[in-house]
């Protein structure tokens, strides 16, 4: 009898479970499907006619009205007429290949001193005993959690003063720190390694950057390979630091905001504008393709404990 | 032979010390600058002002006493500035991270569809957040007159109607919050014993008990990490704000991360020393919270037992 009422209740509990599970498996994919709505909705505009658009926001384009047109137009009028280099003191013009170039080297300058410093410095913490090494594995927890807020001003001030500001290369050189989130992250998965390797190697009379760059990097690649993509991504995708520290290096995302801000005087009709956004999200869309198998594995964050 | 070893240890020891510089050196040096001295500078404008010839002159706690005041208006933007970050973050709190927790939990478990969804949830990164933002502007502005179109349903135009504005900002917030998280959650979820798993399951244990019982408490630290980061980040975010109205944005929609950033970029120098001592008062009130809530869940974590 007991058995019996046990058996039930297990069955119940199993019966809700399976209930709750499946609503929240319904309650994904509607938010998925909210997802790729916008992407497709997108896409279709962007093959319209201004009027079109207006009339029709939701539809297919009318039948011979596919404006198949607007990718070129876009093409061409993502242009940054005008802009003063303080450098040479010269007016440039940025075509859409030239801010594409400033986005390549603003992207991979970035995600790779990014990666490389956050990489070197969770080596170094979490591998080696030295003085200092509680101290700034606790800096760099805290300045996680320490909310810094206000200091736009005097960062704009610094950089101006160091002759920064408005220097890609020295903001790349720069900007990033050992610190943040993926240094917990790297610091975690460097912990989990074990050190024999590296006694091993030291026995056979390898120095330490062999250790680190022919033992460790090649194991920590997975990790490092999908930071790296992400922030290649997220720094393609920038535009708010070229509004803010280059102004005169625009980049593409930075050029499709300036293309959308400019829309009305500049007379461009909103499918053309949709186009221009396809225009900036191919490249990071095509990178993804190829790298999410990495991506969506390798990384996982721990705690915060100092 | 005792001194060859000896002499030997210390020639091994230079060696890593200097490979530790080498590592060290710019990330402590990067760090000064751009952390230390750009706060220091901050904490030292807070107490001056721009005057009338553009030079900076010391102005005691003026700038204080005028975030304070506005801070104590209710008409003044700063207060519904601070009103709306601290609602952001309590409702992504409530909101946000169960349903974070369950999705990442239903992905965990590798049920069909799960893939496509962690690859779709990732769209707002890939495509930039900066597209999604806009094409959602326009997606919203074409609304009302679809629904008026297909249904007779007149609905207000939602990106400027001050009943609606925060709504929209907010769900923007929400709907495409999830990326981060349902890369960091499985994964690590991922990591947990699977003997355990097996042995609970053996022992009729439901999905909701193993996501109760065993999950949630295996990935505390990382729960914690995201609640105690996410104040940090609150104050500071500007959301989707400046990407959908600019520099024009309504003011229900106001929070302290586009106050600020509409303050200097727009507003240019004259504003910096406010928002620096701003930028202090946020600190102020934020820190106990930060450390009092990170104390606390490093009390209840049950991975110390």
């Amino acid at each position: 009898m007991i058995k019996q009422v046990r058996e039930r209740k297990i069955e119940t509990k199993s019966v809700v479970s399976a209930v709750v599970l499946g609503t929240i498996g319904v309650i994904m994919a509607v938010f998925a499907l909210s997802l790729v709505v916008p992407i497709v909705w997108m896409l279709i505009n962007s093959l319209k006619d201004d009027y079109d658009y207006l009339m029709n926001p939701f539809g297919l384009p009318s039948e011979g009205y596919w404006m198949w047109s607007n990718y070129p137009y876009a093409f061409e009028a993502l242009k940054i007429k005008d802009v003063w280099q303080p450098h040479t003191h010269k007016l440039v013009t940025f075509d859409y290949w030239g801010m594409f170039y400033n986005s390549a080297v603003f992207a991979l300058g970035t995600a790779f001193m990014g990666v490389f410093a956050q990489f070197i410095t969770a080596y170094a913490v979490s591998k080696y005993d030295f003085p200092c090494k509680k101290l700034i594995y606790n800096t760099a927890i805290l300045t996680m959690i320490i909310p810094v807020v206000g200091t736009l001003g005097a960062s704009l001030q610094v950089r101006k003063v160091l002759g920064i500001y408005d220097n890609m290369l020295l903001h790349i050189l720069t900007a990033s720190g050992g610190f943040g989130f993926n240094f917990v992250l790297l610091y975690n998965a460097l912990k989990a390694l074990s050190w024999s390797y590296a006694e091993a190697a030291f026995m056979d009379g390898a120095g330490h950057y062999t250790v680190m760059f022919k033992i460790f990097l090649p194991m920590m690649f997975p990790i490092l390979f999908s930071l790296f993509v992400l922030s290649f991504i997220g720094s393609w995708n920038d535009y708010s630091t070229i509004l803010t520290y280059l102004p005169s290096t625009p980049n593409l995302a930075y050029g499709v905001y300036y293309f959308e801000q400019s829309a009305t005087s500049k007379r461009h009709t909103d499918p053309q504008v949709l186009a221009a956004f396809v225009w900036l999200a191919v490249p990071t869309s095509l990178l993804w393709v190829i790298a999410q198998k990495w991506l969506l594995n390798s990384l996982t964050m721990g705690g915060l404990k100092g | 032979m005792e001194g060859v070893l000896k002499a030997r240890k210390k020639k091994a020891d230079w060696k890593q010390g200097l490979f530790l510089i080498s590592l060290l050196a710019y990330p402590i040096l990067q760090f000064i600058i751009f952390y230390v001295i750009v706060n220091a500078q901050s904490i030292l404008l807070a107490f001056q002002t721009l005057n009338k010839d553009f030079e900076w002159t010391w102005s005691g706690l003026s700038n204080f006493q005028a975030v304070w005041t506005d801070f104590c208006d209710s008409e003044a933007l700063l207060q519904t500035s601070f009103f709306n970050a601290i609602r952001n973050y309590l409702i992504s709190s409530v909101l946000s991270y169960p349903l974070t927790i369950l999705f990442a939990y239903v992905v965990y478990r590798g049920f069909r569809g799960v893939k496509a969804f962690r690859i779709i949830v990732m769209i707002p990164s890939i495509v930039s957040g900066m597209i999604m933002g806009l094409v959602f502007k326009r997606f919203v502005y074409a609304m009302p007159n679809m629904l008026e179109k297909a249904f007779g349903l007149v609905i207000p135009d939602l990106m400027s109607d001050p009943d609606t504005v925060y709504g929209v900002s907010l769900f923007y917030s929400l709907w495409t919050g999830f990326a981060g998280a349902m890369l960091i959650y499985p994964n690590t979820m991922n990591g947990i014993d699977k003997e355990i798993i097996e042995s609970a399951r053996l022992d009729g244990c439901t999905s909701l008990q193993e996501l109760w019982h065993i999950v949630l408490p295996m990935i505390f630290p990382t729960l914690t990490t995201y609640l105690v980061t996410g104040i940090s980040g609150f104050l500071s975010n500007a959301g989707p704000v400046f990407l959908i109205w600019n520099y024009d944005a309504p003011t229900p929609v106001y929070n302290v991360g586009y106050f600020i950033f509409r303050r200097i970029m727009y507003d240019g120098a004259v504003w910096y020393g406010y928002v620096a001592a701003l930028g202090l008062f946020c600190t102020f009130i934020s820190i106990p919270i930060t450390f009092g809530l990170k104390a606390f869940l490093e009390k209840v974590d049950p991975t110390n037992d």
